[in-house]
């Protein structure tokens, strides 16, 4: 499996980049990976943390988009930009899958454009797994899309469908739709639209869609994929990972409050690191957009290299799911418009 | 060598998933193909790549509804 990683993109890139692509490379010697990047700047980085590792190499490219670029038209104006140049190289066939930790808005134009969309697909979807009380659920989308028809979301529900079946192992994905409420009739013109698409989907044998669903249920594990327009899934995104951290904080303030309460950490220390580690987005790495041809793996802005290399690992798992191939096999099913 | 309509016959037909032969010069994008705007900017750059004529402008796409549009903007493009 050969995957392609963007040195530049990032927070503190090309430095944690460049490390958790070597971790990644150490530890997994079948993986044949690329770090896109200014090259004098990623040897550099690589001799810091003991050389270039045999399955690694280097593609030059002499230019960065920033925060600043515009999204929609970086990967055209800086043509030899680590993005564009690797992503070029994905959709030439030169890697399976390309991780970036760069600009999200700029990784979507970029990616929907040059490696292109799967033939019938709208729009592509970020479809992060999120911690939820039964393991993980995909929340698609959390951000690519704000506004959306039902058809996109249509198309999300069996894009998110087809990801939780073959990259999480689930046999038959409940998909839930993010709504005010569980009845049938809960929400604005969109969801219920989308709700009745849905059901008629559902009731034909192609999804297992088990309706609305409130935002706190699905945190409960009363589904595998959540479908949202990506303003809506954002918020819920965002409003878990504050609830999180929260939370983590009260408890740490609890039980450093006196000796005795520091002694009780000490008994549940274990939980509580595996708690922490469970909401921790380095541990998953980054977020794939679901709908292009081939894999496009956001990792998050201020990724360590522990987040680069899980997000390689998840760029793997993309890239044997092939859900290229499942969307394919079922566009038919996902068109409601043409 | 394929004439320009023959050339965005397949482009168009590869894009949309539809039958070349169901593509004429009246073929709309919006109505026909259910294109939007991101549809069309993929469509664009296929011509540019295709036909090597070097980066289409905004208002440029903006004139483009049907396939016979694309023909003749192809046209100017290349004999100018």
């Amino acid at each position: 499996m050969k995957i392609i990683v963007d040195a530049m993109g990032g927070d503190h890139a090309p430095e944690e980049i460049v490390k958790g692509t070597l971790l990644a490379a150490r530890k997994r010697t079948d993986l044949e990976l690329t770090l896109v990047g200014r090259e004098a700047e990623v040897e550099r980085a690589a001799a810091q943390c003991g050389g270039k590792a045999g399955n690694v190499r280097i593609v030059n490219a002499s230019e960065v988009i920033g925060m600043h670029d515009d999204p929609a038209t970086a990967f055209k104006v800086k043509k030899d930009s680590s993005m564009t140049v690797g992503l070029n190289l994905l959709k030439t066939g030169e890697g399976d899958a390309f991780v970036s930790a760069g600009s999200t808005g700029a990784l979507l134009s970029a990616g929907t454009l040059l490696v292109k969309r799967v033939r019938g697909i709208r729009r592509a979807a970020m479809a992060p797994v999120v911690p939820n009380a039964k393991g993980g659920m995909v929340l698609i989308d959390c951000g690519a899309n704000a506004e959306c028809t039902v058809e996109y979301l249509v198309q999300f529900a069996y894009l998110g469908s087809f990801y939780a079946s073959r990259a999480m192992g689930l046999a038959e994905p409940r998909v839930g739709l993010l709504n005010i409420g569980s009845e049938d009739s809960k929400g604005d013109q969109l969801r219920q639209e989308t709700y009745r698409a849905l059901k008629e989907a559902g009731d034909n044998g192609h999804l297992h869609f088990i309706g609305n669903i409130e935002a706190k249920e699905a945190i409960k594990g009363g589904c595998d994929v959540v479908v949202a327009d990506g303003f809506s899934g954002n918020i819920m995104l965002k409003s878990i990972e504050g609830v999180g951290s929260f939370l983590g904080r009260e408890l740490k303030g609890m039980f450093m409050k006196s000796l005795k309460t520091k002694a009780a950490a000490l008994l549940v220390k274990d939980g509580l690191a595996a708690f922490k580690d469970r909401l921790n987005p380095d541990t998953i790495g980054g977020t794939p957009f679901l709908g292009l041809q081939k894999p496009v793996v956001k990792a998050h802005g201020a990724s360590n290299a522990r987040a680069v290399e899980n997000a390689v690992y998840q760029a793997e798992a993309a890239a044997k799911a092939d859900l290229a191939a499942a969307i394919e096999a079922n566009i038919g099913l996902m068109k409601l418009s043409r | 060598m394929p004439d320009i309509f023959e050339r965005m016959q397949t482009i168009i037909a590869d894009q949309f998933s539809v039958n070349p032969d169901d593509i004429t010069a009246d073929t709309s994008f919006e109505d026909d193909l259910g294109a939007d705007s991101v549809d069309l900017v993929e469509l664009v750059m296929s011509m540019e790549e295709e036909f090597e004529i070097g980066e289409v402008l905004e208002e440029e796409l903006a004139t483009l509804s049907t396939v016979g549009d694309c023909v003749e903007f192809l046209t100017n493009k290349l004999e100018g």
